[in-house]
């Protein structure tokens, strides 16, 4: 099945036996994953054992090498990320702001909605969504109650609304954090190049939520004063530490737009600030990396292990030249490619988890740039920037980051963002329906991709605005 | 000296129908805090204590975020209060109770009040219901046995 032309790629002639096992436990693992029968990452960790067991891939490749290993960009920058974000929300802040903005709304219902919506966004694109989502849940249903409103609504913005905020850069979802890293962009490409998309949706977002949702929400005076006479100072525990744990947060997103310039990877930028936080923090090392989600983090690594042995074997190259008969990229073109990417990734988002979609995805973009441009002379993994960056195939990776982001709305399932909200409204007795959700989410996914959709066309391929 | 020994003189006991109000007045003339509910076959169904009505109480997001409590407007435990008339022993019943049987220790119901954050242990024989031992029960049987001995 491997090309001649392709053989320089798989580091050694592969045999079908090894192929083919590669390929099952790769298939395999991935239909576990999506049937939800075994946890992913028990499935993860099960998978990646076989491929180095199995001898697919050598202990060196799985561990040491950016072909085919751990991406430890990925991993560092998850780990660091969190230990700030942990120390930061302890301090009561987000909860702080919330309050004050529902203050600032006047406790009129649909102003809080919006003030919400773009706050969840602005917090969901520095930190992780669920985590942005677990904070304003409880200050949401707490107004809620105080004004005697449902909340679902409230919560069903704040789920979307943060897969949205999410897109906008590097470090809002893992999807853009797996392609910074395999396509070599910074920061700042992810703020030239997906930011300006990201608030065009949100606009229409809030503009799409005042239509659904803006005549319902009335509130009478005596109720919206409650919201008025909160004292939101009691929610600051710790000035000294949101102090502390606010100006690293600061200091690490200016070292993150400075990153390209001083030659330091995103990870890097976030070890220095988690390091500092800690130091400075005064807490035992142990709280904090108790909490770290140790579960995402090593089904990360099994699920990057998965991959580089089916990279290794293969079969990338096969599915990437699948994509290639039915996208006909070329060196001059790659329309169709980006636009059906976008869709495909947006449909696979909906419907599966859009980290193993992208972790597979990624070198498959890299074998077919490595083919389109080099006829697969060169190793995929070490593509130049020149390569990875060319005009031609740019709008390919923002379209699969497009995709992978927004598609996570489409259905309760999508996002690990819709699922706590769902997960939410249950305990609080008042239940979110699989329709329901859908109902709300994949009509506002849809109206996310085509911005999108005409913003890639305009930008890359009218505008030439690379 | 066993459980069977340091058992509560007059326990409380209720069936599941029996509504929130009549389960506190029951409650608020004696001077014990925890409630059997009872089948009319004499099978335990589980307890009921200030604990469960608090639970019944305190909103869902006040556990996720305690600091939200001191937000809430003043009057909000009154109104709750008064919006569970309608509830019976059935709807607040804590079924995930820990039991003893009449012929255990009080070292070991000591562990369990303790380990467990009980107050009371509803004391069970043959799969029925016959009695309950609590942290005051338990005190006072033991000092009373110290005194008789020493006098």
């Amino acid at each position: 099945m491997t090309d001649p032309a392709h053989a320089a790629e798989a580091l050694t002639a592969v045999s079908p036996t090894v192929y083919w096992l590669a390929t099952g436990i790769f298939v395999l693992a991935y239909a576990v994953i999506v049937s939800e029968k075994v946890h992913k990452t028990k499935v993860a960790l099960v998978g990646a054992a076989l491929m180095i067991g199995l001898k697919i891939l050598t202990q060196h490749e799985a561990f040491h090498t950016e072909a085919f290993g751990i991406d430890y960009n990925v991993i560092f920058l998850l780990i660091s990320m969190m230990i700030i974000i942990n120390i930061m929300t302890k301090s009561g802040v987000f909860e702080w702001v919330a309050i004050r903005s529902a203050k600032v709304a006047k406790g009129k219902p649909f102003t809080i909605m919006a003030i919400f919506a773009v706050f969840t966004a602005l917090a969901s694109a520095l930190l992780d969504n669920v985590t942005t989502v677990l904070l304003l849940a409880p200050v949401t249903l707490l107004i809620a109650d105080e004004l005697d409103i449902d909340p679902i609504p409230f919560l069903i913005v704040e789920a979307l609304a943060s897969n949205i905020g999410g897109t906008a850069t590097l470090i809002g979802d893992p999807p853009n954090i797996m392609i910074a890293s395999k396509a070599k962009y910074s920061f700042m490409d992810f703020i030239y190049h997906l930011t300006p998309v990201v608030v065009v949706i949100m606009i229409a977002f809030v503009v799409v939520i005042k239509i659904l949702f803006g005549r319902r929400l009335t509130v009478a005076e005596d109720k919206r004063k409650r919201v008025m006479e909160m004292d939101e100072s009691t929610l600051i525990k710790d000035p000294v530490l949101m102090k502390k744990s606010l100006v690293v947060m600061g200091l690490t997103i200016v070292g993150f737009t400075m990153h390209g310039a001083l030659h330091l990877e995103p990870a890097t930028i976030a070890l220095c600030g988690a390091a500092l936080l800690l130091l400075i923090s005064g807490e035992h090392p142990h709280h904090i990396l108790a909490e770290v989600e140790w579960t995402t983090i090593f089904f990360f690594m099994g699920l990057f292990i998965i991959v580089g042995g089916v990279v290794k074997v293969g079969l990338i190259t096969d599915l990437s030249q699948v994509v290639i008969d039915l996208t006909h990229p070329t060196q001059e073109s790659m329309f169709t490619t980006t636009f059906v990417m976008l869709w495909f990734s947006a449909i696979a988002s909906a419907i599966v988890d859009n980290i193993p979609f992208v972790a597979t995805m990624n070198p498959l973009v890299l074998d077919m740039a490595n083919t389109i441009f080099h006829d697969g002379g060169h190793s995929a993994a070490a593509l130049s920037e020149a390569t990875l960056h060319h005009d031609v195939l740019e709008p390919v990776w923002w379209s699969l980051a497009l995709g992978a982001c927004l598609g996570g709305n489409g259905s309760p399932i999508g996002a690990s963002a819709n699922v706590i909200v769902v997960g939410m409204a249950e305990k609080a007795g008042k239940p979110i329906s699989f329709v329901r959700f859908m109902a709300y989410g994949f009509p506002i996914m849809i109206m996310t991709l085509v911005i999108s959709h005409l913003y890639l066309y305009l930008r890359y391929y009218v505008l030439h605005w690379y | 000296m066993l459980v069977r020994y340091a058992m509560v003189e007059e326990p409380l006991q209720v069936s599941p129908k029996t509504g929130l109000r009549d389960m506190l007045d029951l409650l608020l003339q004696s001077n014990q805090d925890t409630v059997a509910v009872v089948e009319a076959d004499g099978r335990l169904v589980g307890v009921v204590g200030a604990h469960d009505v608090l639970r019944m109480i305190v909103p869902l997001y006040v556990d996720m975020d305690e600091a939200l409590a001191a937000l809430i407007h003043d009057g909000y435990f009154e109104e709750r209060f008064a919006s569970l008339k309608g509830v019976t022993a059935a709807d607040i019943v804590n079924t995930q109770v820990d039991t003893v049987a009449p012929n255990n220790t009080l070292i070991q119901a000591a562990t369990l009040f303790l380990t467990h954050h009980r107050h009371a242990l509803p004391v069970v024989e043959g799969g029925k219901h016959v009695g309950m031992i609590t942290r005051r029960s338990l005190f006072k049987r033991v000092s009373e046995k110290l005194s008789s001995n020493s006098g």
